[in-house]
């Protein structure tokens, strides 16, 4: 049978409206899996995770689809975007899933805050690492979320590139007032935070 | 929305090749209900020219009134014929006629074909005798002595002879009699004054009309059909036609299961796949907030579409490739051929419904189960129980054994060999479970391209054997003892090659085991080359009874298309011994078993004999076939005559003035039309059977590439991590090749061993062929599956070895 894997114990943390919360640690220390759990994507084995006053724990998949469909945003290291998907159709989806009606130029507006308007027709694989992580960011703002969920946005771009994404993610996350958490291993980025927590085998670190 | 989803899936290969699967499958199935139907319209007119309608009532007494009422308000067209033995006078001469009284509305279907002149080509008669006159068969010429315009006595009126009568629809090859054909107009009948209280007559009416008020009045009128009386359709009515169309309709029917179970594997393993290639998408969009509705009506409105599109797609390419084929069909069939589409239309729905929620909605179904966690995490799958069935899982299971084992083994006999191939064949026991899954999809499309082969090849071989290129087109009866020899020197003397001349003795079954046989009162009737007929009659559930008159022969030498079911041939120690060899459908039918004693009257005498050997017999072979065959000298001093039949080349046709001059007591038959017939048929069998095998053939190829591309991800991601490390070009063909012609061969011995035995139970249970086993395909099945497979992973794995490792990890 297999052992059970604790991969987070006692952590226990607020964050407040306009808070920007960096979350470092080394490969393995249980950061992205705190992200998920903050995020909703997934539910801890203990512990409860509140959204406001909603206890995620009390909602099914769905309910905190929904929530994160309303309130969240996400960045990902890999960019995720949908190979199939234009940067247009790429932005898109979350408007279309929320149902904004003019959710098109709502969408190419988002592309034009990341300088890609030129390139909303091309599909990621014609992108650089760079645009695919600005598609990825126009989509995460597109439905102006209250709360941005990031795990290591700049992890698979180069230092140059990174510096210029980081650049941008935060001077949107001021103009749009949200709530910024984001998953790095980079201890630069933590002069920019409000808040840091150092994750240490599953731990913080005081 | 669900358009704009389809049209960006529609980018991934998966999706395209469910979507030609569907498209395939619903062209194959509803071609193939397209054309079945064309074709049975148009062989439901070619095979009731064989009868002269669709349906025959034949009765000793006249067909009752409320049966001519029923079909006539069903708006059932008919015709009756009256049929009677008498003998025809020409001043001196007299002969001994079938004579049959037709109204104008004889043939309802098919021809009567004459000619002016004897043995001059004859043409289709557009009429039926005129009252006063009569059409009589070539042989009565010479045995009247007679020539057009001349007048003769049928009873007591006289007849002006108008035309040579040369074919007749209801006559057809099965179902002649021992006395020629003289046909008169019905008005005509009562001043013969032939007939006669007690007259042996046989009535017969001939039916013909839309399938749909047929099957009413079949429904309607069996019950009424005594035993005296036959009600037989075109198809029951000719052993010849009704093997071949039975064969034909099943072999249609194996198609087109074939290709349903093709198509939903491939449609199967196309959805999983691109299913699996979904799993990231799904999980962006749960985590962008997604319900688990949004996704199942995402992906169900989606298949629905594609569904939809393949199945109109499908349907109209069938519908016009039929159209297409029509005058091919028509041309081959000599028929006009109706094109009707509801039912072939609710079958491709049926197809699509089948095929969309079946197969390709299962893998997708579960997509709704993805966490969005898989983002960060994508060891994350699809949660959920496994919903493969026990089946299913077991097969699985034991493939999966198989293949760890056999690359197991093959990787400690291979120290030896180079390492590349060792890598290849050890990939085999390192992925048993998706090797296992592949190998059981390429052992399916395998074993249903072999069986579809095997059948196919056999089935048309056998159909074209019925007709060699010299078969017989004419059957001679009525041969006398004393000018057996005489004839026989006419034929080798004009090179006309015969088979062998068999004696036929008339006799009745009396009793079986002392046993009174019940006696039907129907005019005695011969099938296929002059014996008794005890064909299966529709009308009559259960045992038939035996007409007044068997042909008897007796001889030593088994027909090449008679098998020995029970007990031994009869030999030369049989000579004057009282045994006797019968047809299996006789024994079946008068429920006779071997040891039975049988007593039969001939002349006045009564011969008792026993049952020693049941024979099967193909009634549809064109070769002179018995009931009943004695050792020589039993019956051989009864008052005997000859039958044979033989080829005559068209340029022949006239020597048979001369024979039927030099013999006119013999009663020559003519069954050039039939053998046409039966071969248009073979002919438009067979194309459509290689129409639909090449459809086939394309579905299969799809499905084999669906399984060749379905783990070649992992495959391409391995050998590009070999080239990253150094391997060399040829090293990796090795290791990719070893790896699929392994999997090529195992899974072409598994097809070919599986469409051996499945064959095997279709030869003998479904189209009643000769099954021999094919050996060459189990030499040929494993080594062509391998050059197959070997070349289909060549192709989807070719980009590894044109482009650089970094590019091709960007596609996976």
């Amino acid at each position: 049978m297999a052992k059970t894997l604790t991969i987070l114990q006692d952590v226990s943390l607020n964050i407040d409206t306009g808070d920007i919360l960096g979350i470092l640690g080394v490969s393995g220390s249980g950061k992205s899996t705190l992200l998920g759990l903050l995020a909703g994507l997934d539910l801890p084995t203990q512990g409860r995770v509140f959204w406001n006053d909603t206890s995620l724990n009390e909602l099914n998949e769905d309910g905190r689809a929904r929530l994160r469909l309303h309130h969240a945003g996400f960045i990902f290291q890999n960019f995720e975007l949908l190979p199939a998907y234009t940067a247009l159709e790429n932005v898109l989806l979350p408007l279309e899933l929320i149902g904004q009606t003019d959710a098109t130029s709502k969408a190419k507006l988002c592309l034009k805050e990341v300088e890609l308007s030129a390139r909303m027709h091309h599909y990621p694989n014609q992108l650089s690492g760079g645009e695919q992580q600005r598609v990825a960011i126009a989509r995460a703002f597109a439905i102006q979320p209250s709360i941005l969920f990031a795990d290591e946005p700049t992890g698979n771009l180069d230092q140059k590139t990174g510096s210029h994404i980081i650049e941008l993610l935060f001077e949107l996350n001021q103009r749009h007032k949200t709530t910024l958490v984001f998953v790095t291993h980079d201890p630069t980025l933590s002069k920019i935070c409000s808040k840091i927590l150092h994750l240490s085998e599953g731990k913080l670190e005081a | 929305m669900n358009l704009n989803f389809l049209s960006r899936d529609f980018k991934h290969t998966e999706i395209k090749l469910l979507f030609i699967t569907m498209i395939l499958s619903v062209f194959c199935v509803s071609s193939a209900i397209i054309l079945t139907q064309g074709i049975q319209s148009g062989l439901s007119d070619t095979t009731g020219s064989w009868l002269g309608g669709d349906r025959i009532l034949k009765s000793p007494n006249p067909i009752e009134p409320e049966i001519k009422e029923k079909a006539k308000a069903l708006h059932l067209q008919t015709t009756e014929t009256l049929t009677f033995l008498s003998m025809l006078v020409h001043h001196d001469d007299l002969a001994l006629a079938e004579v049959k009284a037709v109204d104008e509305q004889y043939p309802l279907k098919g021809e009567l074909r004459g000619t002016s002149q004897l043995f001059t080509a004859d043409k289709p008669l557009l009429t039926v005798p005129e009252p006063g006159s009569v059409w009589l068969e070539a042989s009565l010429f010479s045995l009247l002595n007679v020539k057009i315009n001349d007048t003769i006595l049928i009873g007591v009126a006289p007849f002006k002879i108008t035309e040579v009568m040369t074919f007749e629809s209801d006559r057809g090859g099965e179902g002649f009699m021992l006395a020629p054909r003289a046909l008169i107009n019905q008005k005509d009948i009562a001043k013969t004054a032939v007939i006669q209280p007690g007259s042996r007559l046989s009535y017969a009416l001939l039916i013909a009309g839309p399938d749909q008020n047929l099957k009413e009045f079949d429904a309607w009128v069996l019950p009424k059909i005594t035993p005296t009386e036959s009600f037989l359709n075109a198809k029951e009515a000719r052993p010849t036609l009704k093997t071949l169309l039975d064969q034909g309709e099943n072999y249609l029917t194996l198609i087109v299961v074939i290709n349903l179970i093709l198509a939903g594997v491939a449609i199967s393993a196309a959805a999983k796949r691109f299913a699996a290639r979904q799993f990231n998408t799904v999980a962006i969009y749960r985590c962008f907030g997604a319900s688990a509705q949004w996704i199942f009506i995402r992906y169900t409105v989606e298949i629905i579409i594609l569904g939809l599109i393949a199945g109109v797609i499908g349907f109209l390419l069938g519908f016009f490739v039929v159209y297409w084929c029509q005058d091919l069909f028509e041309k081959l069939l000599m028929q006009k051929i109706e094109i009707t589409l509801i039912i072939p239309a609710i079958f491709a729905i049926l197809t699509v419904l089948v095929l969309t929620f079946g197969f390709a909605f299962p893998p997708l179904y579960a997509l709704r189960k993805i966490s969005p966690m898989r983002i960060l995490r994508r060891d994350l799958s699809v949660k959920g129980k496994s919903n493969k069935g026990l089946l299913l899982r077991s097969l699985n299971l034991l493939l999966n054994i198989l293949i760890s084992s056999l690359g197991n083994l093959l990787g400690k006999f291979s120290s030896k060999l180079n390492v590349s191939v060792r890598y290849g064949l050890a990939n085999i026991a390192r992925y048993p479970y998706e090797n296992s899954i592949q190998l059981l999809a390429f052992s399916l499309v395998f074993m249903a391209a072999c069986l579809l082969f095997l059948v196919r090849t056999d089935l048309i071989q056998t159909w074209h054997n019925k007709i060699p290129q010299f078969a017989p087109n004419y059957f001679v009866i009525n041969v006398g003892p004393e000018e057996k020899d005489h004839f026989q020197t006419f034929l080798h003397q004009n090179a006309i090659e015969t088979q062998e001349l068999y004696p036929i003795i008339r006799g009745r079954l009396l009793a079986v085991n002392n046993e009174i046989v019940e006696l039907s009162e129907t005019v005695n009737n011969t099938n296929n080359n002059g014996n008794s007929s005890n064909s299966s009659n529709s009308g009559n559930n259960g045992k038939r009874q035996l007409h007044r008159l068997l042909n008897l022969t007796y001889g030593l030498n088994l027909q090449k298309d008679n098998k020995i079911i029970a007990g031994s041939w009869l030999s030369t120690q049989d000579t004057g011994k009282s045994v006797i060899s019968i047809e299996k459908g006789f024994s079946e039918r008068q429920n006779i078993h071997m040891g039975d004693i049988l007593k039969f009257q001939i002349g006045e005498k009564l011969i008792e004999a026993t049952v020693t050997s049941i024979r099967t017999v193909e009634w549809d072979s064109f070769n002179p076939n018995f009931f009943v065959i004695f050792p020589p000298k039993v019956i051989d001093v009864f008052p005997t005559s000859y039958m044979t039949s033989f080829y005559v080349a068209p340029d022949k046709v006239p020597l048979l003035r001369t024979l039927i001059k030099q013999f006119p007591a013999i009663n020559l038959i003519d069954i050039s039309q039939i053998l046409k017939l039966v071969a248009v048929l073979i002919n438009l069998l067979s194309t459509v059977i290689e129409i639909l095998c090449g459809f086939t053939a394309i579905m299969a190829f799809i499905l084999l590439w669906c399984t060749i591309v379905s783990n070649l991800d992992e495959r391409t991601r391995n050998a590009v991590l070999f080239r990253a490390i150094g391997v060399g070009n040829k090293s990796l063909l090795f290791i990719l090749l070893s790896e699929f012609l392994l999997l090529g061969f195992v899974s072409g011995l598994i097809a070919a061993l599986g469409a051996s035995a499945i064959y095997a139970w279709l030869a003998i249970n479904i189209f009643t062929l000769n099954f021999i086993p094919n050996w060459l395909l189990l030499i040929f099945g494993p080594l062509f599956s391998m050059i197959l497979v070997g070349g289909g992973g060549w192709l989807g794995i070719r980009k590894v070895f044109i482009l650089p490792p970094i590019q091709i990890f960007s596609r996976i």
